[in-house]
């Protein structure tokens, strides 16, 4: 199998997570872009054949909104070079299966796909075909020491013995004149099938605007939609235990590999970590959110509301060197005597040589000397009711002016050169905060350096244009955007990229007024208010 | 921490002060020498970022005296192994773990304990 080149370009399936399905294409194709190599994305229900020309722009399109709604667990891919050609060598298109399996999050298990088919006889009947000219994919590298395995695996249903068996079986034809080895086989041909239940499909249609309402209390749509789905193999059916749902898809393959990013998300557990904070991020959104950074051995990424550093050791993990700052240096102290806690934490990692610093200051009265510094900014700025963003400061409104001069004590010394002296500070409006995020992004980022972080929103007042448009930025999106949602509120994953190579000034971090009042305005005291909606122009303004 | 490489990108930001206020001067430092794995490409891609006057004479400034008063012109010896050696030592493993930094314009001191910096400022030092 190595090393040869076969008529049509080879396709892999992707079993994916299935939580945060609208996390998948940005995951998939940031690594693609890191590794260099293009992805072309095909729907996993669509039964053309595979060589069959059938993927113009428009069905590519369906398919990302397939992917994003999550409907499915599978994807099937293949590789493009750099001129847009698929990749038809195997050897380099199992590389590049191995670098998605080694920083996708979402991956858990990547196969080269021999055949997919709605129906067992059908998926039969095209490999019985095509195994004359396909046989070398069926082979072991080493016929002699090698060993083969087989793996069905039935998702959305129950497991039974004795079907596994039949399924097994029903693939004699192949010949196998290898050892059936369960432990560590050299080959494991995996089988997948997927059963879809009524609620998955009632759920996934309201997402796409198919259907306006959903009972999803109700399990099943239909009392037809319960009964045991009777299929029987010889006559293209399947038979027992088909309480869950409709068979929707077969896939039949080689393992390639196993998803191992996804094993990071239990290393970086906040709970796990030697040091966290009540804020902390769960891990498998600050490992999303390092994929979209690009981090990578020699470059450098900055978090400019740190916290306790969650985003900084998923960045670092990937090579990348950080840094750090945030107004609340407690934050990234903590309270152990024995140290600043982001290095201690930092430490226990193995990654405390790729932290460069953490800095306590406000990012509105930044220190840094110079623009075009970093690779990537990655944050997930505060935003909760008692812990909201802060910047430096006297909040006016409350009446008293900021001071211009410095205040002597009675004893001759100044007030701000006594040890505990605390800035005083004032919240850090969220329109402000993200619009300002934007054009710092722009003057320090590199051409091509990403900006990476999380906004929080009112779902309902959601709309695209909260995200400020600004030239030399631009956003990476697909479909309706990554979020996280918790009803009347979510959190957006937010990736932009400084398109050109333009020097652009340091931002003034003034008050902005946008045309359209963001979902993401006032966050922390709507959060406080319960999301009550805003009232509509032409209503009275209280606050007025 | 407070690393040679972190300290060359910092500048004073009170308000209004725009002259001597780069490079800060470290006052009462200890310094900590951890070796660290060396990432060259890293230091290779970072030298057009780096103020290198500020960084001799601040190394210079707390005994480190292994880097030339002028930025090798040559790209090959620039991009040598032994010359990004040299400056992976200097750039990143001298640690300021206490001390402070003194803006030579107005005065301003930063505070460094534990390695953190406290790059904030005073009321009057803000604008608005
Ligand atoms: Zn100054």
């Amino acid at each position: 199998m190595p090393g040869c080149t076969i008529k049509t370009a080879p396709r892999f399936t992707l079993n994916l997570s299935l939580t945060n399905p609208t996390f998948r294409l940005p995951d998939l194709y940031s690594t693609a872009k890191l590794f260099g190599f293009g992805l072309k994305i095909f729907h996993p229900w669509n039964n053309h054949e595979v060589d069959k020309e059938e993927d113009d722009e428009v069905s590519e399109r369906e398919t990302w909104e397939f992917v994003h709604s999550g409907r499915s667990a599978f994807v099937i891919i293949g590789f493009t070079d750099e001129d847009g050609r698929e990749v038809r060598d195997l050897e380099r298109c199992l590389r590049y299966c191995r670098q998605l399996g080694e920083r996708c999050i979402m991956i858990k298990s990547i196969h080269q796909l021999f055949h997919h088919a709605p129906t067992l006889p059908k998926l039969h009947e095209h490999l019985e075909q095509t195994k004359r000219n396909d046989v070398h994919l069926w082979k072991p590298d080493n016929e002699e020491k090698g060993s083969f395995a087989f793996d069905v695996q039935r998702i959305g249903k129950r497991r039974s013995q004795s079907a596994t068996r039949t399924i097994v079986e029903s693939f004699a034809y192949m010949a196998m004149t290898t050892p059936i080895r369960m432990k560590d086989p050299e080959v494991l041909y995996t089988y997948f099938e997927e059963y879809e239940d009524a609620q998955a499909q009632e759920r996934a249609q309201l997402l796409s605007g198919q259907l306006e309402q959903t009972r999803l209390d109700i399990p099943f749509a239909s009392e037809k939609d319960k009964k045991v789905v009777q299929i029987d193999y010889e006559e293209g059916k399947f038979v027992g235990g088909g309480n869950l749902g409709f068979l929707r898809q077969i896939y039949f393959g080689r393992l390639v590999c196993e998803g191992s990013a996804r094993l990071l998300i239990k290393k970086f557990e906040v709970k796990e970590r030697a040091f966290y904070g009540n804020t902390s991020m769960e891990s498998e959104m600050s490992l999303l959110m390092a994929g979209q950074t690009l981090s990578s051995a020699g470059k450098s990424v900055y978090d400019p509301f740190a916290g306790t550093g969650s985003l900084l050791y998923t960045c670092a993990h990937w090579g990348s060197m950080v840094i750090g700052s945030d107004i609340d240096g407690r934050q990234m102290r903590g309270k152990d005597a024995s140290g600043p806690g982001v290095f201690r934490a930092a430490t226990k990692y193995g990654l405390r040589n790729r932290i460069l610093d953490c800095l306590t200051f406000d990012v509105t009265r930044n220190g840094w000397r110079r623009g075009g510094l970093f690779d990537a900014i990655i944050t997930d700025p505060p935003y909760g009711v008692r812990a909201g963003a802060k910047r430096l400061g006297r909040n006016e409104k409350n009446g008293r002016m900021q001071k211009d001069e410095p205040v002597l004590m009675p004893d001759g010394t100044y007030s701000h050169l006594q040890p505990g002296y605390i800035p005083v500070s004032r919240p850090y409006e969220m329109t402000d905060l993200v619009y300002d995020l934007v054009l710092f992004g722009r003057w320090m980022l590199v051409p091509g350096g990403r900006l990476v972080f999380f906004l929080p929103t009112v779902t309902e007042d959601w709309d695209d244009l909260d995200v400020p448009v600004v030239q030399g930025m631009k956003e990476i999106k697909f479909c309706s955007g990554s979020s996280q949602d918790f009803g009347r509120w979510s959190r957006r994953l937010i990736t932009m990229e400084k398109t050109d190579s333009e020097t652009y000034p340091r931002p003034d971090f003034l008050p902005v007024e946008m045309e359209k009042v963001p979902g993401h305005h006032n966050f922390p005291q709507r959060f406080m208010e319960g999301f009550d909606p805003r009232p509509r122009p032409g209503q009275a303004n209280e606050s007025a | 921490m407070v690393r040679l490489i972190t300290h060359n990108m910092l500048t004073c930001h009170v308000k209004n002060c725009t002259k001597d206020n780069f490079p800060l001067v470290f006052e009462n430092v200890e310094l900590e020498v951890r070796p660290a794995e060396a990432n060259l490409d890293f230091i290779k891609r970072f030298i057009p970022k780096l103020e290198w006057d500020a960084l001799v004479q601040t190394a210079r400034s707390i005994g480190e005296d292994s880097l030339p008063e002028q930025m090798p012109e040559d790209k090959a010896t620039l991009e040598s192994e032994e010359f990004l050696q040299k400056l992976h030592h200097v750039l990143m493993e001298i640690h300021v773990e206490e001390g402070q930094m003194k803006c030579r314009g107005c005065g301003h001191i930063y505070p460094i304990s534990t390695g953190i910096p406290n790059m904030l400022l005073a009321e009057h030092e803000v604008g608005r």
